[in-house]
């Protein structure tokens, strides 16, 4: 399983950034057991990636990311900021998990709503792991709350008031299935840093998490491509295609404030 | 180091007055044979599987559509973006602070009335900005034309000279001029102080968004082909993005071409005030 994920990060960082969204998809499709094809789903991705054109597809948005990595600040607030990301993101997930009418989708939501409360709590380690003692006492427990801590033996609940108390649709897995195609992105280009800025005794530890992360996010890719797949089963291709476009586009226009689009968008006049 | 080609004071007087220009013979017969033989191709290729732009409110019949964002099709299109027969009259009527806002393929089928109906560019806001004798143009378009127009009712673009100075006042949500549009006869005759532009391929013409323009009908038995390209002022919201043309890995554009196409570099404020704008705008070379 090592070999696997070490491979993992290797054959994802061989291509070029505007090949990686595919390479992602394909890599976490290849790795289901069976694996899977998606045709249906592929090619809507593919499509809205080319209609939509997401900031984090360019080489010069991997470039502008790598630069800003070689401020350790800039690794330390990322690593808060995803771990904070990932706990908001596994409480938008519970809130499926509860309403999803289908007991496959709820178990599926309720684990990725699981490895996301353990991410957040991951991304901390590594923020230790880079900055042994970095962080004062006090703010460093705060943090840990970022995680709401939840596990597969919680019973899902509902979430009082929370906008994705819904049943979950295509469009919501779609939202889920681009976002964590970045993440995957946003992990590969983290990753050297990460091994850069460890203390030589907290490289092998770090590796670890990464590879549990990772193989994680390509675990998120597949799963939600394959319910994408489903759900599109006898749709229009035009009308998936047009949807996946319109979340994707949503999706470049709630990322559009985060500090490297925002450079990325000023710098071509982009409105998203 | 090439010099812009700029507007003589003749042409601009002409332009300021007319709302329009044609340029003889700007391209090449082989050049005009390449860009069309590319505009084919993706023609037949977005044609064939939906990929193409219908629009009912303008277009009247089955045998036209357009196809946009052209250069993100083809880096055949590339150089059209500050071709020397035409860039430098684009920057003289809009000044430095210029950018493409927008690129498209023309495809005019058989008609028997007009295609298009007379219509003002840009929206109902600008439709009522008029160009003054001396104020830089919000919005210029070029038409690239590429098969034979010189007969009439060949889908040859329809203009009304001067129209452009003239405050529509009946108008709809698709800036159509409706006055006009009336006087447009049962059998599609044209307007008595309208104009067909008679145009071989290589032609373009330079038009303001003012203009009032339409397309006479095709009753050639040929389809037209043509290129527009949309330059406006920096500052204004381009209809597409050229993002993905500008991280292309496999092209080479000119740092002329890049700023043309909104990629305001590192160190510029924004688009109101971007740096070294002139010197890029004028000077590519130097500025590379």
């Amino acid at each position: 399983m090592k070999e696997q994920r070490t491979s993992a990060y290797a054959l994802l960082s061989l291509e070029q950034p505007v090949d990686r969204p595919a390479a992602v998809v394909r890599l976490a499709l290849s790795r289901c057991k069976p694996p899977v094809e998606c045709p249906r789903y592929f090619a809507a991705l593919e499509r809205a990636l080319w209609e939509e054109f997401p900031p984090f597809t360019t080489q010069l948005y991997a470039d502008s990311y790598c630069a800003a990595l070689a401020s350790g600040q800039w690794l330390a607030t990322s690593l808060m900021s995803t771990a904070e990301r990932e706990g908001d993101s596994a409480k938008r997930l519970w809130a499926f998990a509860t309403c999803a009418d289908d007991d496959e989708e709820r178990q599926l939501l309720k684990r990725h709503a699981c490895d996301e409360s353990s991410h957040s709590l991951a991304y901390l380690a590594l923020l230790d792991l880079c900055f042994p003692g970095a962080i004062a006492g006090p703010f460093r427990s705060e943090l840990n709350q970022l995680s709401p801590n939840y596990s597969m033996r919680q019973h899902v609940s509902a979430v009082e008031g929370s906008p994705y108390a819904k049943v979950p649709a295509i469009d919501d897995y779609m939202q889920i299935n681009i976002a964590e195609i970045r993440t995957t992105i946003h992990h590969l280009l983290r990753r050297a840093a990460v091994a850069a800025y460890c203390p030589a005794g907290n490289v092998s530890r770090a590796t670890k998490v990464m590879n549990s992360l990772l193989h994680d996010e390509l675990s998120h890719v597949a799963y939600s491509a394959v319910l994408i797949e489903r759900k599109a089963e006898g749709a229009e291709a035009d009308e998936v295609q047009r949807r996946f476009g319109k979340c994707i586009r949503d999706f470049n226009r709630l990322t559009s404030e985060e500090p490297i689009e925002y450079s990325y968008n000023q710098r071509f006049g982009n409105y998203p | 180091m090439p010099q812009l080609n700029l507007i003589t004071p003749a042409e601009e007087k002409t332009f300021r007055k007319n709302g329009f220009l044609l340029f003889r013979s700007v391209f090449s017969p082989s050049e005009v044979a390449t860009l069309l033989a590319e505009v084919r191709r993706l023609s037949v290729e977005a044609y064939s599987i939906g990929a193409v732009l219908r629009e009912e409110h303008y277009v009247s019949n089955e045998n036209s559509y357009r196809l946009f964002r052209i250069l993100r099709l083809s880096p055949a299109f590339d150089d059209l973006v500050d071709h020397p027969g035409y860039f430098g009259k684009m920057v003289s009527l809009i000044g430095s602070h210029i950018q493409l806002m927008g690129a498209e393929i023309f495809v005019r089928g058989e008609s028997h009335n007009p295609i298009t109906k007379f219509h003002t560019d840009l929206g109902n806001g600008f439709q009522q900005i008029l160009p003054d004798r001396k104020n830089a143009f919000i919005q210029l378009k070029i038409q690239i034309f590429l098969t034979d127009l010189s007969a009439r009712n060949s889908s040859n673009f329809v203009l009304v000279p001067g129209s452009h100075l003239e405050r529509v006042t009946d108008t709809d949500e698709y800036c159509m001029v409706n006055d006009l549009n009336r006087k447009i006869g049962p059998d599609g005759e044209l307007p008595a102080n309208s104009l067909q532009i008679l145009a071989n391929p290589g032609d373009v013409l330079l038009f303001t968004h003012t203009l009032w323009h339409a397309v006479a009908p095709n009753r050639s038995g040929r389809t037209r082909y043509s290129i527009a390209l949309r330059y406006g002022q920096l500052a204004l919201r381009p209809f597409e993005r050229f993002d993905p043309v500008l991280n292309d890995p496999n092209r080479t554009l000119t740092m002329r071409q890049r700023r043309v196409l909104g990629d305001l570099g590192t160190d510029s404020p924004g688009a109101y005030r971007p740096r070294n704008q002139d010197q890029i705008i004028y000077d590519h070379e130097n500025a590379e």
